[in-house]
């Protein structure tokens, strides 16, 4: 029987489909179909969506729709970038637990939210970080309440687009990796005036950083900044017994970077995706990121060099 | 209570104080001797658990008065092994209590109080003896908050640091010859507390020092964060361990007094805590309350 409404989709890998609208008539010609199919195939439905996708699944499916697995309110289901991630992810173990395919209805409406176009970004990461979980992900954009630069980024990070009558290759798909390096600050060269420090000692690492967050012009969360380097520079302890630590301003920012010769991970997205549930997985990267308002990673040498970015306080303020 | 404190000298100590100290041969004899002399001013009952055997009355050579003090059984000498060895026998709780009818006799008696040294360099000889001293050292600080009692844990600063540092961890008061860990866990009344910066230095001495509580609390448990200045990813992981492992065996622990931080870190790794209000644990820093009924005349360092 064909698949009218999934494509290719064999229900065994995470697929990853962008779907822009103008009006209801489209949106509710896709997802009808597209949830009619999943209801008669028993396969667990999830919707986030905003208050009119809703309204118009409730006009299609009646009191159905509380029998979903997920019936909720996008407008209600931000919580950051990183935060809205690692709640997704939870709320998909049991899913991913009872371990039969599902299709998800998302409509990201935060991404008009201040802060929200980040999220363009862990769309893109989803496709690596997920590619094993057996789910359709019907993401839909409203082109009345989205910016066009909103729905590009959107469009970047999908690898899959409706042509009308089938999911299709979306031409505007790139790779995370590249998309992540447009859309991070650029990686320009550490400026000869930076604070520089060497770390090698474990008793030493949380002072020296504090001091040198106390050093010139304060971060707006100096807390934040000082827990976010730590991390930082313990990873580098533990990879290469040392970390070289820059701190500098730049447009209103302050900038840290940690950097270290060891072997360790060189991927440009990582600490986007939430830490695993194991209590031995790693969490440092992942939190940097988190309370950093920007954070870049790059190869440096034969190691890895960190970048983030924060508000800046007052410089006579009282920076607590 | 509060961050962990180092302090210079073995003076200015009273009820309520129960601390840890690190020191070698050469300075042995001049710090018991103050920390006896400040006692006898007091009008305490004093308690000189030692490992020196005969060698103890030579390291109170200089304590005025001493024999007198013996004499009159204000000063008494009972030896490390024998008095610790007991730990072994009976629950911890039962040598809490010991503990604490050894005060109410001293006051009895007409002494203001009941002032310790207990020398615990002989007992590192034997891991057991050593774990139990510790574990009753965590269940006997809560003892010094409601008797008029001062406590001094001396070791040997020449023995392995990893003694020093199992100490020190249980004590918020201390003065090492060495690195000491930059955080500290006690009790207070019933409930924990974790003090100070946790970082990459101390995830090992923290988890050991939680394993005390473990083993030393019955029931729910309740563990103040509210004097925990830095808490890094791995000290998060400790402690949600901690809190697992107790939840597991039906201990539910509620964490209180979290910072910002503290409680996000700990959320990632499924852990709740209650955070404390925005201002007031910067305004008000967790002081044990003082009630002018029971309260010492005169205190010590942790006031």
């Amino acid at each position: 029987m064909s698949t009218a409404t999934t494509g290719t989709w064999t229900g065994e890998r995470f697929a990853h489909e962008a779907f822009v609208f103008d009006d209801d008539e489209q949106v509710r010609r896709r997802c009808v179909p597209y949830v009619q199919e999943a209801l008669e195939r028993d396969e667990p439905v999830v919707v986030v969506a905003g208050e009119r996708v809703r309204a118009l699944l409730r006009d299609a499916f009646g009191s159905s729709t509380d029998g979903f697995a997920v019936f909720a309110a996008a407008e209600d289901s931000w919580h950051g970038a990183s935060g809205t991630l690692a709640a997704y992810q939870d709320s998909m173990q049991p899913l991913l637990a009872a371990g039969a395919p599902w299709r998800l209805i998302g409509e990201p409406v935060w991404l008009a939210y201040a802060g929200g176009a980040a999220w363009s970004r862990f769309e893109g990461v989803a496709n690596e970080a997920f590619a094993d979980y057996p789910y359709y992900s019907l993401c839909l954009h409203d082109r009345r309440r989205l910016t066009p630069a909103l729905i590009e980024g959107q469009l970047r990070t999908h690898p899959m687009v409706w042509d009308g009558s089938a999911p299709a290759p979306n031409p505007a798909y790139v790779s995370t990796a590249e998309y992540l390096r447009t859309v991070e600050p650029a990686w320009t060269e550490t400026p000869g005036t930076a604070r520089a420090v060497r770390i090698s000692s474990v008793r030493e690492a949380h002072r020296t950083i504090r001091a040198l967050a106390e050093d010139t012009v304060p971060e707006l969360r100096p807390d934040d900044a000082v827990l976010a380097v730590y991390e930082l520079v313990s990873n580098a302890l533990r990879a290469a017994g040392a970390a070289h630590v820059h701190r500098w301003d730049s447009n209103g920012a302050v900038v840290w970077q940690v950097s270290d010769d060891g072997p360790g991970m060189h991927d440009v997205a990582a600490g986007y995706t939430p830490p695993s549930r194991e209590p031995t997985g790693g969490r440092g990267l992942w939190l940097a990121r988190s309370l950093a308002d920007e954070a870049s990673v790059r190869s440096h040498g034969p190691g890895t060099a960190v970048r983030l970015y924060f508000a800046r306080g007052a410089a006579t303020g009282s920076g607590t | 209570m509060g961050q962990p404190h180092p302090l210079a000298e073995p003076l200015g100590l009273g009820p309520g104080d129960h601390v840890a100290w690190a020191l070698d041969d050469g300075e042995y004899a001049g710090a018991v001797t103050s920390y006896f002399a400040e006692g006898v001013a007091r009008r305490e009952k004093l308690v000189f658990v030692n490992g020196h055997g005969e060698g103890c009355l030579d390291l109170l050579s200089e304590l005025s008065e001493r024999d007198q003090l013996l004499e009159r059984g204000q000063l008494v000498l009972p030896p490390s092994d024998e008095t610790y060895g007991r730990l072994l026998d009976h629950d911890i709780w039962h040598h809490v209590e010991h503990f604490e009818r050894l005060a109410a006799l001293a006051v009895d008696a007409g002494y203001a109080g009941l002032r310790v040294w207990a020398d615990i360099t002989p007992l590192t000889e034997d891991p057991h003896t050593l774990q139990r001293y510790l574990d009753y050292d965590v269940a006997i600080e809560a003892t010094f908050r409601t008797c008029p009692a001062t406590g001094l844990c001396a070791l040997d600063a020449t023995r392995p640091q990893a003694h020093w540092t199992r100490l020190a961890s249980r004590h918020s008061l201390r003065r090492g010859r060495t690195d000491s860990p930059p955080m500290a866990v006690t009790m207070y009344d019933s409930e924990a507390r974790l003090v100070g910066e946790v970082d990459l230095s101390c995830h090992d001495e923290l988890a050991d020092a939680l394993s005390s509580i473990t083993r030393t609390t019955r029931g729910p448990l309740r563990l103040d964060l509210a004097d925990l200045e830095f808490l890094d990813v791995g000290g998060a992981r400790v402690l949600a361990g901690f809190v697992t492992e107790l939840a597991e065996a039906g201990r539910p622990v509620d964490l209180v007094g979290a910072g910002r931080l503290t409680a996000r870190l700990l959320a990632l790794f499924g852990v709740r805590a209650t955070q404390a209000p925005a201002q007031a644990s910067a305004q008000t820093p967790a002081q044990p309350p003082i009630d002018p009924e029971t309260e010492p005349p005169a205190g010590g360092m942790t006031r």
